[in-house]
């Protein structure tokens, strides 16, 4: 059992990373390239006086990424191929902790107790709608407050989310909804961590199309995410060693 | 039915335990080193992953 739930969440979460990466070359990378000439002043934002980037306001951000100006050793199709390669990993992340959930979610509370649409809106919710509520998808080059701070907001917010859903759906009483509810909102009414007030080195549409295009193709990935981990792990729970392991069988 | 078939849900859900722990511990190593960790050589490789995905980079 354990190398079936295994191997479910992987193969779901590997194909997912595949099919989201090959969008993302059309959809982000376009964008994040295009930042990237911004943030190194080969395109400046008209009718704003930059800052020296040597200057307190935006010290943290540019300095930490200076360590990564060496991407510029790195050709396109070695990047290109990191960054498949690490979005398959990131999703079969996802699909490992979609698969525990849905797994926990249907002993607890039945084997139809949460569908196709309700696993993909949740795992949507908690990791990427709800954190970027407070910190929105970023392109480099855009202001942000110190990153261990933004790293511990964003975890402890991904945390309460999935525990309030977990509250709200399964406990069937308002005592249940409520303190899921509760759960959800509370990282929120505590606040993200703010960039200090600087001047914006990225033009604000490209950061707006960037944010609705980043988010867009996670609630994407979910629903597919979701939709190959119904078929690998099927809603009557007997099923569940028998199927995977057919699917493990035709790799 | 296959014979790995687990016959009664007190069992299953007995079994599930392990199973789901493993699988949920493992997808956080994996969303952590791939979202997270701090090393320069992970940062680089994971670049445009952690923007795409909205992960806090830089």
């Amino acid at each position: 059992m354990t190398k079936s739930l295994l191997s479910g969440g992987v193969i779901a979460g590997a194909v997912t990373g595949l099919a989201v990466a090959l969008l993302q070359f059309f959809l982000i990378q376009p964008l994040i390239v295009e930042a990237e000439r911004y943030e190194t002043g080969e395109l400046v934002l008209m009718g704003v006086a930059q800052d020296d980037p040597s200057g307190s306001s935006g010290d943290t951000v540019l300095s930490a990424h200076d360590a990564h100006d060496a991407d510029d050793e790195f050709s396109v199709v070695v990047r290109s191929g990191l960054t498949v390669l690490t979005l398959v990993l990131t999703w079969s992340g996802f699909g490992l902790v979609a698969g525990a959930s849905l797994a926990t979610h249907r002993a607890l509370w039945g084997p139809n107790s949460i569908s196709v649409p309700a696993l993909a809106l949740s795992g949507f919710a908690t990791f990427a709608l709800s954190p970027s509520l407070g910190l929105p998808p970023e392109l480099p080059g855009m202001q942000a407050a110190e990153l261990s701070d933004r790293q511990m907001w964003w975890v402890m917010t991904a945390a309460a989310t999935v525990a309030g859903l977990f509250l709200a759906s399964g406990v069937k009483s308002w005592l249940g909804r409520l303190a899921g509810l509760a759960l959800m909102v509370a990282p929120h009414l505590l606040g993200a961590p703010q960039p200090p007030a600087s001047v914006p080195v990225i033009p604000p549409d490209l950061a707006a199309l960037y944010s609705a295009r980043a988010l867009g193709l996670s609630l994407i990935g979910w629903l597919a995410l979701a939709s190959l981990l119904f078929r690998l792990m099927p809603e009557d729970g007997r099923e569940q060693p028998t199927a995977v392991a057919e699917a493990v069988d035709t790799r | 039915m296959s014979a790995t078939t687990l016959s009664t849900a007190s069992v299953q859900h007995a079994g599930l335990v392990r199973p789901i722990l493993t699988s949920a511990v493992l997808g956080a190593f994996l969303i952590f080193a791939a979202g997270f960790a701090s090393s320069d050589a992970l940062h680089a490789a994971t670049h445009d992953t952690r923007h795409a995905t909205g992960f806090p980079c830089h």
